[in-house]
């Protein structure tokens, strides 16, 4: 810039000296070489605006350009310091991510080892389970010769408690399964109703023994649905063996399957059992599909039981994407509903 | 030549397997028994029972390689297999009935009365 107001006042003075030499001479006299001179000066000084604005566009250039190299040097030594940061980082988070490998693994192999535990105990616990059970019932319909009253009596309630066993041992290898996800779903379209009979049939004896009505309601036209029959038996097993287990002496269990659902979407299938039994306290109620969950109404009326047919049953349900709920008045009775897809995504 | 139906008996544990035969015998059976797989086939071979009831969970020779050996041999193939086991998830009831098992058990689940009832449909089919 200083530069440029020097070039600007050469040009002014030299303009002036050269007005004053006209001014003091005779121009035509002036030999032809001064002409030229005064006309290139002329010339020099139409030109020095356009001189100096280039003057100043050069420098404005260069000054931006000598900015922008000091400002990358900086920026290039906080990316340094940046990069040197993030390096540290990754490093730390290396070390983290293997140590998380490593207690992930340690887990797995935890969980594997109990999974093994678990079933091999079970399946451990059946052998002398079926000994015992067989044992029991032999002796109870008089295979190993006649018994009285009394002790039928007591092999009766023996036979019971190995029934209570197995059904625990049943409960535990299935949550194992479910834990471990080793449980498989096969999608077969199955008539419900045959489903649900051969499920009541299996429950007769034992409604029968307690006291307890079991009727299945007439049943609407159903189309096929597809479900894994096994598991669904399962999952119906353990709701009517708890409206049985949970309703006292003269009371009720009804089965309804329900063709109300099949216009709604999803378009679905509805089971209910309704029981007149105990019920379910209000407070516990949200907390009966947990695993190992028994409420204290069930606990004082049935101390048997391992807590887990409910959380079974919802896991099934909800690998046909279906959904499970109930209605419950403590004292009064319970309704569980069911409610299964036509067209379940499977799992 | 004794009328009787004849069934075999592969099981390991003593006292399942006097247990099942006192029931058989009760039954009015005519009952051997094997104490594990490679007796198992040799009994079966030898003796030629109308039926064999077979436990899976077996010392040395396992019973889904007794029951293979026995459903790929044309001369014991027709010899129906009631499997009765410990082991009861899908998967093993579906590879028992790929390799031929006529039936299948859970042995805690049931009792002997009902596997006489199995015995008997199959043996009347």
């Amino acid at each position: 810039m200083r530069r440029g107001r020097f070039i600007f006042w050469y040009y002014f003075i030299l303009v002036a000296v050269l007005f004053a030499l006209i001014s003091l001479g005779d121009f035509s006299a002036t030999p032809a070489g001064a002409r030229w001179l005064l006309i290139i000066c002329l010339a020099a000084l139409l030109l020095n605006p356009f001189l100096l604005l280039w003057y100043r566009e050069v420098s404005r250039v260069r000054g931006q350009m000598i900015s922008n190299v000091s400002s990358g040097n900086a920026q290039t030594e906080t990316l340094k310091i940046v990069n040197h940061k993030l390096e540290v980082q990754t490093r730390e988070l290396q070390s983290k991510e293997v140590a998380l490998n490593l207690a992930h693994n340690r887990l797995k192999e935890l969980e594997q080892a109990k999974s093994e535990f678990v079933s091999v105990t079970t399946h451990q616990l059946r052998t002398p389970l079926a000994a015992i059970k067989w044992t029991f019932h032999m002796l109870l319909v008089g295979t190993l010769g006649s018994v009285n009253d009394d002790q039928k009596n007591f092999l009766t309630r023996g036979c019971e408690s190995t029934e209570r066993v197995i059904g625990i041992v049943n409960d535990l290898l299935n949550l194992d399964y479910i834990a471990t996800e080793q449980w498989t779903y096969k999608f077969i379209p199955t008539n419900l109703k045959e489903l649900l009979d051969s499920v009541m049939f299996e429950l007769q004896k034992r409604t029968r023994e307690k006291g307890v009505t079991l009727t299945l309601t007439p049943v609407p036209s159903l189309p096929l649905i597809p479900l894994d029959p096994i598991r669904i038996s399962m999952m119906l097993e353990n709701l009517l063996e708890n409206a049985v287990k949970y309703t006292p002496t003269g009371g009720t269990v009804t089965v309804t399957l329900s063709d109300a659902r099949l216009n709604s979407s999803p378009a679905s299938v509805e089971v209910m059992i309704k029981d007149t039994g105990i019920g379910i306290p209000a407070a516990e109620q949200p907390k009966i599909f947990q695993r190992f969950y028994r409420s204290s109404n069930a606990l004082r009326a049935s101390p048997d039981g391992s807590g887990l047919g409910l959380f079974i049953a919802k896991d099934i349900v909800s690998h046909h994407q279906g959904q499970i709920w109930f209605e419950s008045v403590e004292g009064q009775g319970t309704t569980f509903h069911v409610a299964i897809p036509l067209v379940p995504n499977q799992v | 030549m004794d009328s009787k139906p004849h069934i075999l008996i592969i099981e390991d544990d003593e006292f399942l397997r006097a247990l099942t035969a006192k029931r058989l015998e009760k039954e009015g059976f005519k009952v051997s028994a094997a104490v594990d797989g490679e007796s198992g086939l040799a009994a079966v071979a030898e003796l030629r029972p109308t039926l064999v009831l077979l436990d899976l969970l077996l010392p040395g020779v396992n019973g889904f390689e007794v029951l293979e050996r026995l459903k790929t041999n044309p001369e014991l193939k027709a010899i129906p297999v009631i499997v009765f086991s410990n082991l009861g998830e899908r998967a093993d009831i579906e590879k028992a009935q790929q390799l031929g098992a006529d039936d299948f058990l859970i042995k805690a689940n049931f009792t002997l009365d009902d596997v006489m009832v199995k015995i008997n449909n199959k043996l009347k089919v």
